[in-house]
Parts: C-alpha cells; sequence; structure tokens
C-alpha cells in the first residue's frame, strides 16, 4: 500500500517531535488516513510525556530535608587514615601472586621429592637381617634409575606418612628422636644411614668333625674292623 | 620522657581539634548540597517505588550514603550524578524486594485478595492509564529507564542529563527517543483499546 513507506516516518517524526519532512507533509495533507494516524501518534506521545512529567516531579513534602539533616547530625563517619581501594585490590593481587608461586615452587619441589623417596617393595633380605633400614609405605613406582642414585647415596627422606622401620634394639632411641624431628619440622627430612650395619650373608663353615670309635661290623660274618680319624 | 607525656594530650586534642573541624566542614558543605540535591533524590526514588514513605525512606537512606562516603568523591561537581545512580541502585533494589515480598504474600493470600476487586469508580480513565503508564515503565531496561526520568525531572536539559550520568550526549538523545518509542508502543494498545470502547 502507498500509505505503509509513509507510517514509520510519521511514527520516528512523531516520537522526535520534529517538523515534517516535505513529503511527509505533502502526504499527510492528501491523505486523510495518514493525517488521523500522524494525530494520533502525536497525541500518543504527549500523553507519555505527561505520564513521564507526572511521574518524575512529584512533591516533595517540607520536612523531607530537614528530617535528612537531623539523621546527618547524628550520623557518624568513621576518621583516621583510610585505605584507598586499590590498595586492598594490589595487596589481594600480591598475595595471590605469591600463592601461587609458592605453590608452584612447591609443586616442583614435590614432584623432585616424589622421585627421590620412591622404595622399592622388595628390599633385599639380607639387608634387612643385618642392618637398619627405613622402609616408607610407599606405592612403588620409581624408575630403576632413581632406585640405583638412591642406593649409592643412601640417603632417603621421610614424608608425612608413617614409615615402617626395621631396626637394631640399640638405635631405637634416636630414631624416634629423628622422627620427632620429621614429624615437627613441616614434614622434611634427610637422614643417612651409615654403611656399617650391612651384613653380607656368610658362608656356613663346619668345624671340625671328631669321630672316635669307629667300628664297622659285618653282622652275618661276626668280623671286627676299628679305625680312627 | 616526661617531656612526652606533657607534650602528649596537647598534639591528642590538636588532631582531635581538627578532626572535629574538618568534619564540620564536610559536613557543611555536604548539607548544602543536600538542600540542592535532596529533593531530585527523593523523586529518582518515587520514580521507581511510586510510593512516597518508601520513597523517603530510600533517598534519606542513600544520602546518608553519600555523606558516609563523601570524602572519596573527588570531583564535587559529580555529586548529582553519583547522588542519583546511589538512589536508584537503592530504589530499584527495595523495588525488587517488595515485589518478591508481594509475590509470597499473594500466593499466601489468594482468596482474600480475589474477595475484593476494585470497583468501577476505582478503575477511572486517568488512574488507569497511569497504572498502565506504570507498568510500561517497569518493562524498560534501566538504562533508558533513568534517562527518561531524569530528562522529564526538574526540566533537566539534555545536556544536564548527560553530565549527571557522565554519557555522550549522543548516547543520552538515542536512549531518549528509544525509551519513548517503547513506551509508546506499550500504551499503544491501551490507547487504541480505550478508544475502541
Amino acid at each position: 500500500m502507498l500509505c505503509d513507506k509513509y507510517k514509520k516516518g510519521l511514527t520516528e517524526a512523531a516520537a522526535s517531535g520534529a517538523a515534517l519532512s516535505h513529503a511527509l507533509h505533502e502526504h499527510v495533507q492528501a491523505c486523510e488516513h495518514c493525517a488521523a494516524m500522524l494525530a494520533g501518534e502525536r497525541n500518543l506521545f504527549a500523553a507519555v510525556d505527561a505520564g513521564l512529567q507526572k511521574a518524575a516531579n512529584a512533591k516533595v513534602r517540607p520536612s523531607f530535608v530537614p528530617n535528612v539533616k537531623a539523621n546527618l547530625a547524628t550520623e557518624t563517619v568513621p576518621t583516621g587514615p583510610r585505605i584507598p581501594g586499590w590498595a586492598f585490590v594490589c595487596a589481594t593481587g600480591a598475595l595471590a601472586l605469591a600463592v601461587s608461586f609458592l605453590g608452584l615452587i612447591r609443586g616442583a619441589h614435590d614432584k623432585s621429592r616424589t622421585e627421590a623417596i620412591t622404595v622399592p617393595s622388595k628390599v633385599p633380605a639380607g639387608a634387612v637381617e643385618g642392618g637398619s633400614i627405613f622402609v616408607p609405605e610407599r606405592k612403588s613406582h620409581s624408575s630403576a634409575k632413581a632406585f640405583k642414585a638412591r642406593e649409592e647415596q643412601k640417603s632417603f627422606v621421610t614424608t608425612t606418612h608413617e614409615p615402617e622401620v626395621l631396626i637394631q634394639p640399640e638405635e631405637e632411641e634416636s630414631l624416634k628422636r629423628f622422627y620427632a624431628t620429621v614429624s615437627s619440622a613441616a614434614g622434611e627430612a634427610k637422614v643417612v644411614i651409615a654403611d656399617a650395619h650391612e651384613v653380607t650373608p656368610k658362608p656356613l663353615v663346619i668345624e671340625q668333625i671328631e669321630v672316635t670309635d669307629l667300628r664297622i661290623e659285618n653282622l652275618d660274618e661276626g668280623l671286627t674292623k676299628t679305625g680312627t680319624k | 620522657m616526661q617531656e612526652l607525656v606533657l607534650i602528649q594530650p596537647i598534639r591528642a586534642a590538636e588532631n582531635d581539634w581538627s578532626r572535629e573541624a574538618a568534619q564540620a566542614a564536610r559536613r557543611r558543605e555536604f548539607e548544602a548540597r543536600l538542600a540542592e540535591c535532596g529533593p531530585l533524590a527523593f523523586r529518582v526514588a518515587r520514580c521507581v517505588l511510586r510510593n512516597d514513605p518508601d520513597a523517603e525512606d530510600v533517598a534519606q537512606e542513600a544520602l546518608l550514603r553519600a555523606y558516609r562516603r563523601f570524602d572519596r568523591l573527588r570531583d564535587t561537581q559529580r555529586f548529582r550524578g553519583w547522588l542519583v545512580r546511589i538512589v536508584f541502585r537503592l530504589a530499584l533494589d527495595r523495588a525488587r524486594s517488595a515485589k518478591r515480598r508481594e509475590l509470597r504474600e499473594t500466593e499466601w493470600a489468594q482468596p482474600a485478595r480475589r474477595a475484593a476487586p476494585p470497583n468501577a469508580e476505582e478503575l477511572a480513565a486517568s488512574s488507569e492509564f497511569q497504572a498502565h503508564f506504570d507498568r510500561a515503565m517497569d518493562e524498560l531496561p534501566e538504562k533508558l529507564r533513568l534517562v527518561l526520568l531524569l530528562s522529564a525531572m526538574e526540566g533537566h536539559t539534555l545536556e544536564e542529563v548527560a553530565a549527571m550520568l557522565g554519557l555522550p550526549i549522543g548516547t543520552v538523545k538515542s536512549r531518549l527517543f528509544a525509551g519513548r518509542k517503547k513506551l509508546a508502543e506499550k500504551l499503544q494498545c491501551y490507547v487504541t483499546n480505550t478508544k475502541k470502547a
């Protein structure tokens, strides 16, 4: 329809309150329908504006401002050095950075420590029999290389896990002290075990056997022989 | 040590005195702004809440909050915009919580509310339009609503609204235009129905 192309322009003109363009003006002069529509739109926007004016300009009670003033008198504003908001933000950021940095360091350290302390579940029987050895209760998943290095150093790092220890009676006291230190010192300590306790299994040596009065008898013939070794 | 003991109270008294003097100066400055902007705060709250006691309550709360933070306002020329934003935010919060409360009460007291339907006299044409208008305003986005209300309030010019809200004047113009258009669209049905009736 011919009027449709003017409809939007008429609505815009009514909304903005601007004067009609020449083409619109001519059309409105000629078309009664569009003229009525424009009038309706202008009325609508006038009603909107009136509603806005009414809503926005409510009457203020004369006692309102004095009431607020009276409340201000009782209001106490905290004085003293105020820490600005940006300082809080900076402090929080710095703290977060520090925590994450520590976490990274600790993470890397934990990783290397895990490599170092894992102990195979199979401990040589001879080593346990004669000396003392720490066998931390851990899942064994270390590499052979790590284990070899550990064997060479004879050093073990205890962890926060409860260790299982086989030890000689005279070393019990020192071990207790060591364990107490480990428990109190953030769960990390190093101990070096002396080589002196390593005992290798000795071959069986039989003392000289002395046999006296060896007699061999032939029961059938009644013959006897006597000899000494 | 003795000297310190003698001098310290005087210094403390001086500090107290200067602090009190600063507080008094600040209060005077704020009171001057309160006289100028107090009605504006009330009107902004009233536009959102459409209820005088609630609007006074919220405006007062906003003004006290502004007073407490008055030191933090670096540019005192922006006090009006700052206050308007505080009031508008507080009023919206209050309106939302009131709406939730109303919804709860409606759920619990449904029969009682149904028992008292409004009569014909109460639905006078102007108040009916106002009710439609209020509903349409509630449905508008906040940013459009605030621009519409401020531009209709106390004869503010577009430049003043732009300065208050810290917006470019072009944005204020486009928001004003969009807001009026949306309002008109929402009220169109009501006007059409009224004409038909």
